[in-house]
């Protein structure tokens, strides 16, 4: 069996923000790929850099004051980085689509739902009035809205947080996308609604074979829903891995401790949820070895010089010198 | 239906407002205005000749008495004879409202829709060049006064010194290309100083649109910039535009044209009602005053349906 080809392919991305403060590089050198159907999850505390990196995916940075600076981007083999934005217009949308966190004001309030469904339907599939129309019902019908023949002529205003979603959904997988980049698509929403929200996704995924790449903070959903999972911390990439290993036996430690602060029913009971010490540090002034060093347990004077290298082993990816805290 | 209910309902609520405002102007502008007694007279008069004055104008009346009158007329849209040219006062208004309208229109349209227009790619260029250079010229134009450029704007298209393609003064229009030819040099001169204002006023308030997350979706379902900022913002930042626009209208209409009105030469209301100012012509100004206000309360009310028509998330109720 050949080696199958990753449908998209990131290698050495660098992602700089031109501040007040200064340059400040929320993305150096992260490298991944997402296999055509899979869904991967993103990790991470807020500010590592995650939602930057699905936005220039889409080629969405905004540019000034941000930039890709380095690496490439390749979608099924095409290289997006330093496409033209006529071409890229194309590939938004339609081979890649995009939910965002808050589905209160992701959605243009002054325009009626089919509006905007069939705005992006005309755009890339060359439908229009009745037939484009007909299609976003359908849309709307799959992601589990009630009666949506009426449902697509209300405003935005007039549906529920969780039925928003939905219709964003619904928009983002309307032109049949081969990538759909999720960015905390639950965040906003009720518990509740959250799993039914979640599901929907993991059951559209696997009728129509789209790959996800779901940018959580949140491991409960990682692990319910991904097949995969790429952790980031200040900019980098710390680990990746299948999902059950990197649940069952994390190798980095910042993993560990992120699976460690899950709140879950323990067979010991414990006085207080173990937490990672410390802070992010600040992209402004980055120590010189390993970002995570200072928070460590593990950490030794290698640790903070040198910036530690991706080790591969077994399908996993970890920047660590003592992974899994073995002492070397 | 809702919208007629809401209507009739806004109508009501505008009569307290009518009242207060004609009040008011009442009060500053007939109770202590001028008396004009004494010009109506000759020299040494008796007693019985002021008397006798006093009363045709009405002084001697109560002042809850003359205001009723003002309401009367107010209603009736009779103003009574000019104190100064005998004219019927609402002859007048209808002979130079036309032309104060036709004076001001093109330049206000023109001058709204250009800073639309220039309002939208300053901010989808925020921090560019081409910001900076539309942004530049806003101030400028904003800096320079009004009466300045008249000045200039007639020395440049119509003296014998500069292009002289226009008439300096005067409204001699029987037909449209008399129009153009009179209107070309005020409409000119208002667009430069308003263009200013308003492409300053509303790039602050699309800048602010273009930040929202709604915009940055119809981005990443590929919109092309076109029907980025003429559909998705500009709908969404259209209230703040409406309102500016529908509250500059009473103002534009009666007075906003004083200036370019008295430096043309041009008969409208504008100059009517600063020589009615001059002169202390009652009759006039208690109409200008009167229609003045009224046309607000007007204005709010079409102001307050086109919200709704904008924005579906308002409610009339």
């Amino acid at each position: 069996m050949s080696i199958k080809k990753p449908l998209l392919s990131v290698r050495d991305l660098v992602v700089e923000f031109n501040t007040e403060r200064g340059l400040v590089r929320a993305i150096d050198g992260i490298s991944f790929d997402v296999m055509h159907g899979e869904t991967m999850g993103l990790v991470g505390e807020s500010g590592c850099g995650k939602s930057v990196t699905a936005l220039s995916i889409l080629g969405l940075i905004p540019s000034p004051p941000g930039k890709i600076t380095a690496g490439s981007i390749q979608l099924n083999g095409r290289e997006l980085v330093g496409l033209r934005e006529s071409e890229y217009r194309k590939i938004r949308g339609s081979e890649i689509s995009m939910i965002f966190q808050e589905p209160m004001t992701a959605l243009n309030p002054v325009f009626t739902i089919a509006n905007q469904m069939t705005d992006v339907l005309s755009r890339h599939q060359k439908i229009r009035g009745k037939q484009a129309k007909n299609r976003a019902i359908e849309m709307l019908e799959l992601v589990g809205i009630p009666s949506p023949d009426k449902r697509i002529n209300e405003y935005p205003h007039q549906l529920s947080g969780g039925m928003r979603q939905r219709v964003m959904i619904a928009m983002a997988l309307s032109c049949n996308p081969k990538l759909l980049l999720a960015d905390e698509p639950t965040t906003a929403l009720d518990v509740t609604i959250q799993a039914q929200v979640m599901e929907q996704i993991v059951k559209l995924q696997h009728e129509l074979g789209t790959a996800v790449v779901l940018v959580t903070h949140d491991l409960g959903v990682v692990a319910e829903s991904c097949q995969r999972a790429v952790v980031m911390y200040a900019g980098r990439i710390v680990e990746q891995s299948p999902i059950i290993p990197l649940f069952k036996n994390p190798q980095h430690p910042y993993s560990a401790g992120l699976m460690a602060s899950i709140p879950r029913i323990r067979a010991d009971k414990i006085a207080e949820l173990p937490t990672i010490p410390g802070t992010v540090p600040d992209l402004l002034h980055l120590p010189d070895g390993c970002r995570f060093a200072d928070r460590c347990q593990y950490s030794d004077d290698r640790c903070h010089q040198e910036q530690p290298n991706n080790h591969i082993k077994d399908n996993r990816e970890v920047a660590c010198f003592h992974p899994c805290g073995e002492v070397s | 239906m809702e919208i007629l209910q809401y209507t009739l309902r806004k109508l009501v609520t505008g009569i307290p407002l009518i009242f207060g405002v004609t009040l008011i102007s009442f009060t500053l502008m007939v109770h202590y205005g001028p008396d004009k007694t004494y010009d109506l007279l000759g020299k040494n008069p008796t007693q019985e000749q002021i008397t006798e004055v006093r009363h045709q104008l009405g002084y001697d009346q109560t002042f809850v008495v003359r205001y009723t009158q003002y309401l009367q007329e107010l209603a009736t849209m009779n103003f009574g004879y000019s104190d100064s040219s005998g004219e019927k006062v609402s002859s007048i208004l209808i002979r130079t409202m036309p032309v104060s309208l036709a004076l001001i229109l093109p330049g206000f349209v023109l001058g709204n829709l250009l800073g639309i227009i220039l309002a939208l790619i300053s901010a989808y260029h925020r921090g560019y060049w081409i910001d900076k250079v539309i942004m530049g010229v806003s101030v400028m134009g904003m800096s320079v006064s009004f009466l300045i450029v008249i000045i200039a704007f007639q020395v440049i298209f119509s003296s014998s010194k500069g292009l002289d393609l226009f008439p300096v003064r005067g409204w001699d229009v029987y037909s449209f290309t008399d129009y153009i030819h009179y209107v070309t040099v005020p409409t000119l001169a208002s667009i430069f100083v308003s263009l200013g204002y308003n492409t300053r006023f509303y790039r602050a308030v699309i800048v602010e649109e273009m930040g929202r997350d709604h915009v940055r979706t119809a981005k990443a379902f590929g919109a092309h910039p076109i029907e980025l900022l003429f559909k998705s913002v500009l709908k969404n930042s259209l209230i703040p535009i409406i309102t500016r626009i529908m509250f500059s209208i009473p103002l534009v209409v009666i007075s906003g044209s004083l200036l370019l009105e008295s430096y043309f030469g041009i008969p409208g209301v504008g100059k009517v009602t600063y020589d009615a100012i001059i002169s202390g012509d009652q009759p006039i100004l208690k109409a200008v005053v009167g229609l003045t206000a009224i046309m607000f309360v007007f204005t709010l009310i079409i102001n307050d349906i086109l919200y709704k028509v904008v924005d579906p998330r308002i409610s009339l109720k």
